[in-house]
């Protein structure tokens, strides 16, 4: 069964996830399915320069490239460490950071096993919301990247700081971070671009999260999960090793 | 020039005027961080130096993080360290110290912080809040009084946070009180604030600690009841920003290289290896953890962590001592292992909310179970308690006697300022000298690890501050004697595993194995003395501040690697290798040591101004008066020795007591090796400018406490 | 060799299942990696049984000899002392050590307790278990 539970509407200008709604209501309350969606104009944008089309009312519909690699997660393996979260915003921008992390993961240490950590991975999505929404012209800032699998990434050059992207996210949080230094969205590539790795990134290459993780954790695949719901993206990484630690591999 | 790993700014707090100053870090980077940094900062601003308790007002309490932290320094980047005057000690609470895993100092480091200064005293209760830059002083009076936990949720519902996990980005500029601003964006985070708190016992007793998260626990030294003393609830920190890390690339691939070459794989795990950072994550909880449904947790940046979350309710990031203390009662309770397991962890769970210091009631129980036993404690005897102790061993009397201590009621009352003195009151001195009261150096619990055998502990507990809980070398002892008890094959032979360790013992004892000769002959020897000096600056600078952490670090010997050699003052995954990457300097694993030597002559200078003096460093009787009884408890304390005619072998320690005359010998050689006076442990002058001390020879001439320079 | 041993007299039977007074403890400890050696006492064939119990994460630490004077002098159950003694000898290693023991005082408790017509104790969980 999938776990609607990640998907959420966003029926607010683009700005951040609805949990920064008044209210702060969270994201276990009902959500309505986002096959039909809208988005309001009105967002600001900053030092614009590149076009922006015009009387957006609904997102145009590109055909989007399937991406030719995904990162799968174990949330009951995962130990909480933050080594992927700092791995991957220093091997992008050589600074270690959580708000900078293009994989988030999210704890609470009074909650109960397995719900005390979230693992929040790009989904690197089938006909990508992000990229859908994307109002760049004549090239979209967020788009796949033919030369690396297809990888949804944001071109920092090309970001207007809109924040379209971030709001289109199905998922919460959203997949897509604000960087506020620079003004500009980001998003995980696969490690694409990646100048501090010293690796080559990408499908196919080294992604610093799946290579960090101290306990094997999160994985790559070139396949694509059958739906695009946060259960689909989750796989037991576990194995009899696990078991003979004491530790449920169900 | 840019602060590579550091956030470049110290908070300091004086909580009297309830005003927030920011500090400069460049001007304490030559102290590294965490006890370094720390201590520089509470010779600065605590303005008498002699006070003896930690609940004195003008003690200072720093909490410090280091340049790793925030990094993703393996075992090094979540781990804080807090420093002050102490309080729970016998006679003088040392200026001393405590630390604490989890993600505070990484948090703090991500809103721009490198430590924070506790000075004076609120005049009401107040927590402390902090958005990145933002610092401001709250009301805490609906807070006091709340357990640790409760406190920590309640604080994350007036910042605004939600609880659970799957929690959208929230903008700093969006929660409850956010300070206004002019322009720009004080950014967004997933993750939730970072707190540290006291609970009753910090409120209301010596025995206080300083709880973050469900488990993460600053324990000795009582800062809890420090922090009690100075009115001050909680600490919480949420912060946007991020660390510049000088070499990224160097720091990913040092990080890649200790996980492939140092460390056991998951694919084809050694589950026998021996070595200190190989190992896979394993929780270290004492009692059997009845469900599971659970995960291995980690403080952040580790590569395996010893902590556990499961499905029980219960017990969430409680391990090692916490879950150990009670065992020995609740196991005649608990009809089954599962139950013993619940018993134990939640037991561990009171102590967490409590917010107390459980190292004191592992020998501290026994103790009153003696003295209830022989008819001197319980309703109507000469020590009145209403503990119901026939009860003793149940969840129902581990609650009673927690809270007893923890709020000073009951024989609380009279142990409030720690057992020892608690003791005195009772007119127990006799139980120090029977060891009865298993309290071995300077009112400190034993840890488990005897002095009359494991010498290296010892000694440097009584000739530092407190129970030193560094474990450099005590895998020894422990790998060892559970191989034999097991009968299983021992992998390293005594005398290959102190070459290849003595290989790593820059400066002071590089391939002098015979450090770790504790037999009878060498046990009072120069080269001991060597051992414990390298043990005490190696921590005082690597782990205490630099902050590696003390269950992983030093790795001197690894059975993953193909030459058995470990990760420490490797080229490619030592501590300075991590160090460098991070801050760009060029320290090798001796500059660091060098640097902890330095660190640790600041502490001897403050411990000479309390009132230090080599006659009062004295184990506690019961030390010098039995011997460490082979028939009575485990079989064996192996460790490796040498013969008389050289030859090495694991050899049994037990059976001996510590000779005072032989410790006078052994105290005047170490002073010698310090450069400190040997008549009364003090610092001389010269050892001090040697040092880059020379800052501190006025206070102790004003004093009339500098040392002398003796001949040898 | 534990079912050699002669079913005890009513008399001894309660000596085993008792518990002896602090005075006649067993002194015995817990040893466990980072935590160390740590002191406890035994008071009786019943909590001796729970001390040796395995356990992955601790050892329990029972000097032997002693323990077999302790049997002899407190309980006064001189088979059962002469038997762990010899248990002791076969013995290969000291958690081997420990291992036969505890069979060994598990017989003997439930020796004790059909001797007396009391029920055994509950069973003991297996992993997984929730209260």
């Amino acid at each position: 069964m999938d776990d609607d539970r990640g998907r959420r509407a966003d029926l607010m200008p683009a700005a951040v996830d609805s949990g920064l709604r008044a209210g702060g209501a969270g994201a276990a309350s009902a959500r309505s399915d986002m096959a039909r969606r809208r988005f309001l104009i009105g967002v600001a944008t900053v030092g614009m320069a590149a076009a922006v089309r015009p009387q957006l009312l609904l997102a145009d519909t590109l055909v989007i490239p399937n991406a030719e690699g995904f990162l799968l997660v174990d949330m009951k393996k995962c130990q909480g460490c933050g080594t992927c979260m700092m791995m991957c915003s220093l091997a992008h921008t050589g600074e270690a950071s959580y708000s900078l992390s293009r994989i988030q993961i999210q704890q609470d240490s009074f909650a109960s096993w397995p719900n005390d950590i979230h693992m929040a991975q790009c989904h690197q999505c089938p006909d990508a919301p992000c990229v859908q929404v994307c109002p760049v012209t004549p090239v979209k800032a967020n788009k796949p990247n033919p030369k690396f699998g297809n990888v949804r990434m944001i071109d920092q050059d090309l970001c207007i700081g809109c924040q379209m992207c971030i709001g289109a996210c199905p998922f919460i949080p959203s997949r897509i971070q604000w960087n506020p230094g620079i003004g500009r969205s980001q998003k995980c590539d696969l490690c694409v671009d990646t100048p501090h790795l010293g690796a080559k990134g990408g499908p196919g290459g080294v992604q610093a999260c799946v290579q960090s993780c101290p306990v094997g954790a999160i994985a790559f695949t070139r396949d694509m999960p059958k739906t695009n719901t946060e259960a689909s993206y989750t796989k037991d990484l576990r194995g009899p090793v696990w078991k003979k630690l004491g530790m449920t591999t169900e | 020039m840019a602060l590579y790993g550091y956030a470049g700014k110290i908070l300091r707090l004086d909580l009297t005027n309830r005003k927030a100053m920011v500090l400069d870090t460049e001007r304490y980077k030559s102290w590294g961080g965490g006890h370094g940094l720390g201590a520089a900062l509470f010779w600065e601003f605590c303005k008498d130096k002699t006070i003896k308790d930690g609940r004195h007002p003008a003690n200072v309490c720093c909490v410090a993080a280091s340049a790793v932290c925030g990094t993703g320094v393996p075992s090094a980047t979540g781990r804080t360290e807090v420093v002050g005057v102490g309080v729970g000690y016998d006679g003088i609470n040392w200026f001393t110290r405590s630390g604490f895993g989890g993600r505070f100092s990484t948090m703090l480091k991500y809103a721009g912080w490198d430590a924070i200064v506790i000075e004076g005293k609120a005049d009401k209760p107040v927590w402390i809040d902090i958005r990145n830059e933002s610092v401001v002083i709250r009301d805490a009076s609906g807070l006091w009084g709340k357990d640790t936990w409760a406190t920590q949720l309640d604080i994350w519902k007036l910042i605004g946070i939600e609880t659970g996990t799957h929690t959208g980005w929230v903008a700093l500029d969006d929660l409850k009180d956010a300070p206004k601003r002019e322009s720009g964006d004080a950014g967004r985070t997933t993750q939730k604030p970072a707190i540290v708190a006291i609970g009753p016992a910090g409120e209301k007793s010596g025995h206080g600690a300083l709880i973050h998260d469900a488990g993460n626990g600053a324990g000795q030294g009582g800062f809890g009841s420090v922090w009690g003393s100075k009115n001050l609830k909680a600490i919480s920190v949420i912060g946007t920003g991020s660390v510049k890390v000088a070499n990224p690339m160097a720091l990913i691939q040092a990080r890649q290289a200790l996980k492939t070459k140092y460390i056991t794989s998951y694919e084809a795990p050694d589950f026998r290896q021996w070595s200190r950072v190989g190992g896979l994550a394993k929780p270290l909880t004492q009692a059997p953890i009845p469900t599971e449904d659970r995960r291995p947790q980690a403080c952040q940046g580790c590569v395996n962590g010893c902590r556990s979350r499961s499905n029980l309710g219960y017990g969430n990031e409680s391990a090692c001592q916490e879950t150990f203390w009670y065992n020995e009662f609740a196991q005649k309770v608990a009809k089954s292992p599962n139950e013993m397991g619940e018993l134990s962890l939640k037991v561990a769970d009171l102590c967490q909310k409590y917010g107390i210091n459980t190292f004191v009631l592992q020998p501290g129980l026994p103790w009153l179970e003696h003295l209830h036993e022989a008819g001197l404690l319980g309703p109507g005897k000469k020590i009145p308690s209403s503990l119901p102790w026939e009860k003793l061993g149940t969840l129902e009397f581990a609650e009673k006697f927690v809270r007893a201590l923890a709020t000073g009621t009951d024989i609380g009352r009279d142990l409030a300022d720690g057992f020892v003195p608690g003791a005195r009151k009772w007119g127990r001195e006799v139980d120090l000298r029977t060891g009865a009261l298993q309290f071995s150096y300077w009112g400190c619990a034993e840890h488990g690890y005897d002095p009359r055998a494991e010498l290296e502990w010892g000694y440097g507990s009584i000739m530092g501050d407190r129970d030193t809980n560094t474990h450099c070398f005590n895998f020894m002892f422990t790998t060892v004697s559970a191989a034999l008890a097991y009968a299983l094959p021992i992998r390293v032979d005594a005398k290959e595993l102190v070459e290849i360790q003595a290989r790593k013992l820059v400066p002071y004892a590089k391939d002098r194995p015979e450090v770790f000769d504790f037999s009878d002959r060498n046990m009072y020897s120069e080269a001991v003395a060597q051992l414990v000096r390298w043990q005490q600056h190696y921590c005082r600078f690597w782990k205490n501040s630099a902050l590696f952490c003390d269950l992983k670090w030093p790795d001197l010997i690894n059975t993953n690697t193909p030459n058995l050699e470990g990760a420490t003052g490797s080229d490619d995954a030592g501590e300075h290798v991590f160090w460098n990457a991070v801050t760009g300097d060029k320290l090798s694993l001796a500059d660091g040591i060098r640097l902890g030597r330095r660190i640790w002559n600041l502490d001897n200078a403050i411990w000479t101004l309390q009132g230090r003096h080599r006659d009062i460093v004295q184990f506690a009787p019961y030390i010098y008066d039995t011997k460490y009884e082979k028939n009575e408890l485990f079989p064996f304390y192996m460790w490796p020795c040498r013969d008389e005619k050289g030859n090495w072998a694991y050899t049994d320690l037990m059976g001996r007591s510590i000779d005072r005359k032989g410790f006078e010998a052994w105290k005047t050689t170490f002073y010698r090796l310090e450069g400190w006076d040997t008549k009364t442990g003090w610092p001389t002058e010269r050892t001090l400018a040697e040092l880059d001390l020379g800052f501190v020879v006025d206070a102790l001439k004003s004093a009339g406490r500098l040392g002398k320079e003796r001949a040898a | 060799m534990s079912s050699q041993l002669p079913l005890p007299t009513a008399e001894l039977a309660g000596r085993i299942l008792a518990k002896c007074s602090y005075a006649d403890r067993l002194p015995a400890g817990r040893f466990t990696a980072r935590v160390g050696i740590m002191r406890g006492t035994v008071r009786g064939l019943p909590e001796l049984h729970l001390y040796l119990a395995p356990d992955e994460r601790s050892l329990p630490a029972v000097n032997f000899d002693r323990l077999a004077d302790w049997i002899e002098r407190v309980v006064a159950d001189a088979e059962l002392a002469n038997a762990t003694r010899a248990a002791a000898r076969a013995a290969d290693s000291y958690v081997s050590t420990c291992i036969a023991t505890h069979a060994l005082v598990e017989r003997r408790l439930e020796q004790a307790r059909a001797v007396l017509g009391l029920p055994a104790p509950g069973a003991h969980d297996a992993p997984g278990a929730r209260s």
